[in-house]
């Protein structure tokens, strides 16, 4: 299920906020949490009941595999319970989403023909497995409580967090189930919470999507487009990424305030950041301190030289490209954050005087290339997409990503509106200038949490929380144009 | 922030929300531009124009004896002058770049909701026999318009591209007292026709010629699945229904493709296993215009290798009113042959002279 789905809005979350707060009302703790672990399953089997078995399955394994290595005191034996736990992990994991890449990359270097399993990938895997990891190698340190059963299948279903992030440690969400302050209703809470829901949801549905109609004709058609197109194609991407996470973010931080449980901010407007470094810890920020925790410190951090600091940077970021997706173009684009790191440590790029502007500019500039990479469908595309880039030549914006722009309801709305001379005779003015206030807001504006800790709950702020809504809600469906006239 | 202002706050979101949200679908329901929960009212102006949104309604709500549906074919003819040949009260539902299932899926749902259907007019897609039984051109498809499920309405209730272009177009033709939209009207065109035309979509020079060219088993059961499970499945289901079937004139330069491509047997063949399919059942007239010679040859008829203008539709509904091209189990194979000999051994290269 969707965050930006009808079931979810009228259904679902309405449901979820009424059972878990009369539950606990009626001071039935245990069966609110069960209660919310109900709903999480259902939110992730909507689409996919067998996918649903494999999340029982991973909590299950690995809640006995942690009540297992808590009851042991040998330490041999909760070896063998970590790695059997890390094995388990990685193994589905890998098992999902790696083998067929691995099997082909083998029968390409080999010209063999092993055959590939062709799985469709389990919404949030990803997610979960290193949530779960991470709990497994905490409890070999010594360093995770002893969770009840519901507590745990809570702290890793819990859907705001289960199919995109954040990234949530044990020790940050189960003790807020745990306390039972929490399981009142607090308006305070509900108040933030529709708010951050309302700009998350409008970001996703309004801005990003948007983008995303634009961005998939372009990268469709990438032979077609020359310099012009190219630089639009992927700033827009490079938005489109931008407001569809960061309103997923948004989407969960507000739902896990309406619940009162705060999840960890994974989104601090990264494209404000001056450095790459900056960035990664603007960006996606539970998934870096993951790796942070369990991979760099791990290899050793920064304390065994700089070539060994470097060199750690560097496998960082191939793994975190790797966990993007089963694609060379992920590994090469995390390989080329990893070495753009490495040369700003290197130069020592952050000490420098150069104006903020420029650092943010050029960050920007560099991270969105890199983008290229992260959305192309192969290295091969990638390829000619920056050929395009370098040698298409500068002249009109390829039409059909204007006419994307053009087909939206709002465009034809504003034709109608008194806009209609503009737009003829300026047929990318409103693309334009769309995009670019969207790249405004994204180096000027305060970010979600921000806004969220310092909310008034003034009439300004109830205009925007019922317009973004209703808005957004009437754009979740719109209507499929048949056009092609043949038969 | 205190709680007694917040709860206020909040409440005060949560009631305007649900009161804009069911001011919306209030407003939805009764302009209701895709006819899902009522016919026309009487004091609005509708604009039909989507048709994959519009037909399905058409079938529920309209008062209606016969029913004209195809493809884009279809769409030129005129309602008002199959009532007036037949004696009938018709709708029009053409599904432009549609499939046969479509299409049958479609008739089932009209015929099975409207006991009074009792004449189909159905363009049978020429090109189309040998296509897989369930081909569809479009994946994107607004099937809670379809199903009798209330729950997906929500989709509908709450669309902004709905609100746009159906009800705001529809209040706003109703204030401007812009009349709506006939049947005659509804998803007609008017193109410019003509050898010009025709080649810039069409070049002879320029035909993919990497195509199967035989017809073996697997075409004929091809065929046989794509006409039995979707033409027969309705005709057979509702007896007591007249269906005028037809092969739409295609024009010569559609001939001239297939004898480029090498594929004009196969297409006879299919056309056979078709045909004998199709006169095996009562309650079917089926008509072939492909000896319409004055018609076919004359590019100045057609917008492209096959579709036709207004008028060529209009002349088809005076041919089936008068029994022009009927087949029948006597005379198919004569029709076949004819077709075989002429286009066949016609002087393509005279179209561009």
């Amino acid at each position: 299920m969707l965050f930006n789905s009808y079931i979810f809005i009228f259904l679902f979350f309405p449901l979820t906020l009424i059972g878990y707060y009369g539950l606990n009302y009626a001071k039935k703790y245990n069966l609110a949490l069960a209660f919310l672990i109900g709903m999480s399953m259902w939110f992730y089997g909507y689409n996919n009941i067998y996918y649903l078995a494999i999340l029982i399955v991973s909590i299950s394994i690995n809640y006995g595999l942690i009540t297992g290595m808590a009851s042991v005191s040998a330490k041999r034996l909760k070896r063998l319970f970590l790695w059997a736990g890390v094995f388990l992990n990685i193994g589905i994991l890998f098992y999902f989403k790696y083998y067929d890449f691995f099997i082909d990359n083998i029968n390409s270097a080999l010209k063999a023909e092993f055959p590939l399993l062709k799985l469709i990938l389990p919404l949030g895997i990803s997610f979960y497995t290193f949530q779960q990891l991470s709990c497994v190698i905490d409890s070999y340190k010594g360093e995770c409580e002893h969770y009840s059963f519901l507590e745990y299948a809570l702290y890793v279903s819990f859907f705001p967090q289960l199919i995109a992030g954040p990234i949530v440690y044990h020790n940050e969400l189960i003790p807020q189930f745990q306390d039972i302050g929490n399981r009142k209703i607090n308006f305070e809470n509900l108040s933030r919470g529709i708010y951050a829901f309302a700009l998350g949801l409008a970001k996703k549905v309004l801005i990003a999507d948007t983008f995303s109609s634009i961005v998939t004709i372009g990268y469709n058609n990438i032979t077609a487009l020359n310099t012009t197109s190219v630089i639009l194609v992927t700033v827009c991407y490079s938005l489109q990424l931008y407001f569809d996470f960061s309103g997923y973010c948004d989407m969960a931080y507000g739902m896990g305030y309406m619940l009162n449980v705060k999840l960890p901010a994974n989104f601090n407007s990264p494209y404000k950041a001056e450095s790459f470094a900056d960035l990664w810890n603007r960006w996606h920020m539970t998934l870096t301190r993951f790796f942070i925790k369990y991979v760099y410190i791990p290899l050793g951090g920064s304390r065994r030289g700089k070539a060994r600091t470097y060199l750690n940077t560097l496998i960082v970021f191939i793994v975190s490209g790797l966990w993007h997706g089963a694609n060379w173009t992920f590994i090469l684009w995390g390989t080329l954050n990893g070495i753009v790191i490495i040369i700003e440590r290197f130069t020592k790029l952050a000490s420098l005087k150069i104006p903020k502007i420029i650092k943010m500019v050029t960050t920007y500039s560099l991270f969105t290339f890199t983008c290229s990479l992260f959305r192309s469908a192969s290295v091969k595309d990638a390829g000619i997409l920056w050929i395009r880039l370098f040698c298409g030549g500068f002249g009109p914006v390829y039409q059909p990503l204007i006419d994307a722009f053009g087909d939206l309801t709002e465009s034809k709305f504003l034709y109608r509106a008194g806009f209609g001379a503009i737009m003829t005779n300026y047929p990318w003015l409103m693309l334009t200038v769309f995009t670019a206030i969207a790249l405004a807001a994204c180096f000027t504006l305060k970010n979600t949490q921000e806004k969220v800790a310092e909310l008034t709950l003034s009439n300004r702020k109830f205009f925007v929380v019922v317009i973004l809504m209703i808005w957004s809600i009437i754009s979740l469906s719109g209507i499929s144009e048949f056009l092609y006239f043949n038969f | 922030m205190n709680q007694k202002a917040a709860k206020k706050w909040f409440i005060k979101c949560i009631l305007t929300l649900v009161t804009l949200l069911a001011f919306i679908a209030l407003t939805v329901i009764i302009v209701d531009p895709y006819f899902h929960y009522h016919k026309p009212l009487p004091f609005l102006s509708y604009r039909l124009y989507e048709e994959r949104y519009t037909n399905d309604g058409i079938s529920r709500h309209f008062d209606f004896d016969a029913m004209i549906t195809g493809s884009s074919i279809t769409q030129n003819f005129k309602p008002s002058e199959m009532d007036a040949l037949f004696g009938a009260n018709t709708v029009k539902e053409s599904f432009s770049g549609a499939g046969y299932q479509e299409l049958a899926d479609n008739l089932d749902r009209a015929l099975s909701r409207n006991k009074n259907l009792k004449q189909v007019l159905w363009a049978v897609d020429y090109n189309g026999f040998l296509r897989e039984y369930d081909w569809a051109r479009y994946e994107e498809y607004p099937t809670y318009l379809y199903d009798n499920n209330p729950l997906n309405d929500v989709s509908y209730l709450f669309n902004k591209s709905i609100l746009y272009h159906g009800v705001m177009t529809n209040i706003a033709m109703t204030l401007t007292k812009t009349p709506s939209t006939t049947m005659d009207e509804y998803s007609s065109w008017d193109m410019e026709t003509g050898l010009e035309v025709i080649l810039t979509t069409y070049d002879r020079n320029n035909v993919n010629t990497d195509v199967p060219t035989g017809f073996g088993e697997e075409e004929y059961n091809m065929v046989t699945q794509t006409i039995t499970l979707n033409i027969l499945r309705v005709v057979n289901k509702y007896p007591d229904t007249t269906f005028y079937l037809f092969y739409p004139p295609f024009s010569i330069f559609y001939w001239e493709s297939l004898n480029i491509k090498g594929t004009l047997d196969r297409q006879l063949r299919a056309e056979q296993v078709a045909t004998e399919l199709l006169l095996a059942c009562p309650n079917v007239k089926l008509y072939n215009f492909f000896d319409q010679y004055d018609v076919i040859c004359n590019a100045d008829y057609y917008s492209d290798d096959g579709h036709y203008c207004e008028e060529i539709n209009s002349r088809i509904l005076q041919w089936i009113a008068q029994d022009t091209g009927l087949v029948t189990k006597e005379n198919y194979l004569g029709k076949l042959a004819a077709e075989r000999e002429f286009y066949a051994n016609y002087d393509y290269d005279s179209l561009y002279e």
